[in-house]
């Protein structure tokens, strides 16, 4: 045998450092297992959210594994990045370096995805995503959202009112006075005037306050037949439909998704309309009760798509492969129906994920999806 | 003999209080002058307005001559004006000598840029003002202590290490203020020698005490003040004898 | 009656001699430091040298509490202002000027001093609580500012950046740490060296009284000014670091809980001692990466706070206070008496 040369020498003491550093990667599949990143607030401010789609991809990796349909196990890594921003980039890092980890699905709220984002985008590792946040696909070119951005959800709510709406009857907008609540009403209201709608009154406000009988008394002059309403926090949401129905205002309120915002309003949350991806009605007991078994009480949208995104992402390492380029392969041509919502369809253009939403009314036991009409 | 700090005049109102009201203070050159009055007589406020700390409603200050009624404390520092408090204003976790260097801050030549990398200049700067410190820190026999920590001397040194650095910025007057406050009597005498000695060896000094046993023995002139108002000016044994004296201060003290 | 005026027997102490050897061994400690942290990022993977990152821009910030409370005596809140300043200045100097980080982070720097002459000036005639949040409603206005202004992202914040030094790209972690480390040695020896020169005792003198400072011929005033301004330049290269860090800027950069965490850093470690901020900001910031994997991550606050309350309880100077200490400085003091009767120094 030739002696090695210097140059070889050192090539084979490189390949010998990968070789090393390869092992201690714990990421992507050795044959049996496929294990991938759940970076999420398990702890901290965004917990309620965090754990929702821990929960979701926990049942489907549950399912797949049981399953036996798939040539490997299941094995999420979940790193809780504490609602913070700084420890999610840090955790993003954790997951797609030192760990290899070769696609990650999460943080939930967009100040933590946003950076977790930038650093998936830079090592090219493909990122599933649930924020509603138009940025979070408009400007990465690896991310793929499993939900309805936000301007959709409002969309649908447009269409809702667009279908429903008699000439003598009218629609009043009302927002908190945060990101998403201005941005919220600013696109409903612009959505509105394409369908010839103005709104009677507008009201913003600053969702601390604990007295909502000026809000309530200005909205029964104007009598609106709609109350769009876009305020994420629960507990504000919660005391404006109690406060609602103590001084008798008999318009009905049609909010965005704000978790736990229904069990906060007790009666007062009866007739109550929300709009969202997903609802856990009587029909999608099958789901619940999966997240349930999970250890949340009550299942939302968040821990639904989680559960489609993981089943997605099964169907995608089953037809391409484990690595990120397969996973982001497969992910751009994927056309694939859940068991929480059908008709994903992805392309490397096209990663908005769904174009509509649901609105569901709570009657008081349960939700009962309104539109779209079945 | 020359006045070296001139206060004519001077009033100080609180409201409906008058503090300091019309009070005239001449301390002559090289002299050891005493500012005494029971408490609550206004020497403080007085003393607080002839060195910038507080604000002077009417009258006026000179100082080597030169009018400097209103000027801000540290102008007066810099023209010669150096006192010390009734309280310790010293760091207690550096050592003596860096204590009383900070005395020397108007004399510094260096600016700031020199320090942030600690310039040659900066090193020969401070090592000539550390051989004067030094000097000062020998003849207050604070030199065995120059790199103790403050916080480990006993109350009584860590006074003279105030004085140190007080008449380390090299002061025209010197103003202290209760100097023997809290002091044993022993150390109190100890005091009075070395105020005399500083006289001695050319300071002018105005002392502020309700001590008055210490004034009398030490000082070349005193001001008595009673309620905003001088009472008596002078000679130690004039003062003493001044009936205003007696009854304000003295007389209710009888045992003091 | 016990004397108290004249000095009592007792060990000499040390010398200036003492002195020097002392801050002699001191320096070449902190240089065989210095290399070790630096071969650090050659050595160990790429997360954590992000880690090493992160705790070096948080000791960045450390110090510039040590300056303003620990030397300067002023209470200041406002330290994510000039933080959060800096990480939005780093950005726009790099994408929308275009300069290199070699001149872009002086222009921070000067950007921060700027701010914090303003924080000082607006703070000059008031102090402590005042002062405190006079310096936290700044930070306040300025998120809100942002918040609103769609040219700096508005509540998104700024994405998709690239900041590079001398032509390479702060992306590669081993740069960051590499420069953070310089930037933190170049701090260090500044702050270091002024503490021993006119600045540093004008400092101390109004930290302890302002009104004393003045009548020792220190302007109060000028040197308030000073150090806001120092501090906001060190704050706003630790945010400009961060920007490179975390890759995203957004309006909580100018966050209390940024400020607060920083505060319990500088109260346990010790706000008067910079070996003592620098290891505790290393150990409670990896506390607080993996406090998930200590499986405590719901108490991190309850941790930090215990910290904070038993410091102040136990070791009001901190960590740091500890090499202070009456004992400590007796055996310091035992050591160098030795060496000297062995014909090493003079008195």
């Amino acid at each position: 045998m030739k002696k090695l040369t210097g140059i070889q020498e050192t090539a084979a003491a490189a390949s010998l450092a990968l070789a090393v550093a390869g092992c201690s990667a714990v990421g992507g599949s050795d044959g049996d297992t496929f294990k991938f990143a759940v970076v999420t607030e398990k702890t901290g401010a965004y917990a309620d959210y965090g754990l929702q789609l821990e929960a979701g991809v926990e049942a489907a990796a549950a399912d797949i594994n049981a399953s036996g349909d798939y040539d490997v196990e299941f094995e999420p890594v979940v790193y809780d990045c504490q609602s913070d921003s700084a420890i999610c980039v840090q955790s993003a890092r954790e997951a797609v370096s030192a760990d290899g980890m070769p696609v990650v699905i999460g943080p939930i709220v967009s100040v933590d995805v946003l950076p977790a984002a930038e650093v998936t985008e830079r090592a090219d590792v493909p990122h599933l995503v649930m924020a509603v946040l138009n940025q979070i696909t408009d400007d990465y070119s690896n991310t793929f959202r499993f939900s309805t951005q936000s301007d959709r959800s409002n969309q649908t709510v447009i269409e809702y009112i667009e279908a429903k709406l008699q000439p003598d009857e009218t629609v009043a907008i009302v927002n908190a006075t945060t990101d998403f609540g201005t941005s919220g009403a600013a696109q409903q209201k612009e959505q509105l005037s394409e369908i010839g709608v103005e709104p009677v009154i507008e009201i913003a406000h600053d969702p601390d306050q604990a007295d909502y009988t000026p809000l309530i008394t200005q909205l029964k002059e104007a009598d609106p037949t709609y109350v769009l309403l876009s305020d994420s926090n629960p507990a504000d949401v919660a005391k404006l439909l109690r406060q609602a129905k103590e001084l008798g205002l008999e318009s009905q309120w049609i909010g965005a998704d704000a978790s736990g915002s229904i069990e906060l309003a007790g009666d007062a949350a009866v007739g109550y309309m929300t709009v969202s991806p997903w609802f856990p009605t009587t029909a999608n007991k099958e789901l619940t009760d999966k997240l349930i078994a999970q250890g949340i009480d009550t299942p939302g949208w968040i821990s639904a798509m989680a559960y489609d995104a993981t089943m997605a992402l099964a169907q995608v390492i089953d037809e391409n492969g484990t690595s990120s380029e397969d996973i982001t392969e497969g992910l751009e041509s994927l056309s694939f129906d859940g068991i929480a919502r059908q008709g994903w369809n992805f392309s490397s253009e096209d990663r908005l994920g769904l174009t509509t939403s649901q609105i569901a009314v709570w009657n008081g036991t349960e939700y009962e999806i309104v539109w779209p009409e079945r | 003999m020359t006045a070296l700090l001139e206060a004519t005049g001077l009033i100080r109102r609180w409201g409906g209080l008058t503090a300091v009201d019309r009070v005239d203070v001449s301390v002559a050159q090289g002299s050891l002058h005493g500012l005494i009055g029971p408490n609550g007589a206004g020497k403080t406020t007085l003393v607080n307005m002839i060195t910038g700390v507080d604000r002077i409603d009417d009258g006026r200050v000179r100082f080597q001559g030169d009018d400097v009624t209103g000027l801000a404390s540290h102008r007066l520092a810099s023209k010669g004006m150096a006192r010390t408090f009734q309280t310790s204003q010293l760091f207690e976790d550096e050592s003596v000598i860096d204590n009383v260097m900070a005395g020397r801050h108007g004399h510094i030549r260096y600016r700031f840029p020199h320090t942030l990398f600690y310039t040659p200049r900066v090193v020969r700067e401070e090592r000539g003002h550390r051989t004067e410190v030094y000097a000062v820190l020998r003849e207050l026999d604070l030199a065995e202590d120059a790199h103790r920590q403050v916080a480990e001397l006993s109350y009584g040194r860590r006074r003279l290490v105030e004085l140190a650095r007080a008449i380390a910025s090299q002061p025209t007057l010197l103003v202290l203020d209760e100097p023997a406050a809290g002091l044993p009597g022993s150390d109190v005498d100890v005091l009075g020698d070395v105020l005399r000695r500083l006289r001695d060896s050319g300071y002018t000094i105005l002392v502020i005490e309700h001590n008055i046993g210490l004034l009398m023995t030490i000082c070349d002139r005193m001001t008595v003040l009673s309620e905003g108002k001088v009472i008596a000016d002078g000679v130690p044994a004039v003062v003493r004898e001044s009936p205003e004296v007696i009854e304000a201060y003295l007389g209710r003290n009888d045992d003091a | 009656m016990t004397d108290t005026l004249t000095r009592p027997h007792s060990p000499p102490v040390p010398g200036p001699g003492a002195e020097r050897r002392a801050s002699l061994l001191a320096t070449m400690a902190g240089a065989v430091l210095l290399i070790v942290a630096a071969a650090v990022p050659a050595l160990t993977d790429f997360s954590t040298t992000y880690l090493m990152a992160y705790v070096l821009i948080v000791a960045l910030l450390g110090l510039s509490l040590h300056l303003l409370m620990g030397l300067m005596g002023t209470f200041s809140l406002g330290q994510a202002a000039l933080f959060g300043t800096g990480a939005y200045a780093a950005v726009v100097v790099s994408e929308d000027v275009g300069l290199d980080g070699a001149i872009g982070f002086v222009l921070v720097a000067a950007i921060g001093a700027l701010l914090g002459l303003v924080m000082g000036a607006v703070t000059l005639r008031v102090s402590d609580l005042y002062l405190a949040l006079t310096t936290l409603a700044i930070g306040y206005i300025l998120e809100n500012v942002v918040r609103n202004t769609d040219w700096l992202g508005g509540s998104q914040g700024l994405t998709g950046f690239y900041i590079t030094f001398f032509g390479r790209s702060l992306d590669d972690p081993r740069l960051l740490c590499w420069i953070g480390l310089g930037v933190l040695t170049l701090f260090m020896i500044m702050i270091s060296s002024m503490r021993r020169s006119k600045i540093g005792r004008a400092f101390m003198a109004v930290r302890e009284s302002p009104i004393a400072a003045r009548s020792i011929g220190v302007d109060a005033r000028r040197y308030k000014l000073l150090g806001f301004a120092m501090a906001g330049a060190f704050s706003a290269i630790a945010g400009a670091l961060y920007s490179a860090w975390s890759l995203v800027v957004n309006p909580s950069v100018f966050s209390i809980d940024l400020t607060l965490s920083v505060l319990a850093i500088a109260i346990v470690g010790g706000l008067r001692s910079m070996p003592g901020i620098l290891v505790v900001a290393a150990l409670l910031t990896y506390f607080r990466n993996s406090a998930a994997d200590f499986g405590v991550a719901d108490y991190v606050l309850l941790v930090y706070g215990a910290l904070i309350v038993l410091s102040l309880r136990f070791l009001p100077l901190g960590l740091g206070g500890l090499t202070g200490s009456r004992a400590v400085a007796r055996v310091r003091r035992l050591v160098a008496h030795r060496s000297r009767s062995r014909g090493g120094g003079r008195a």
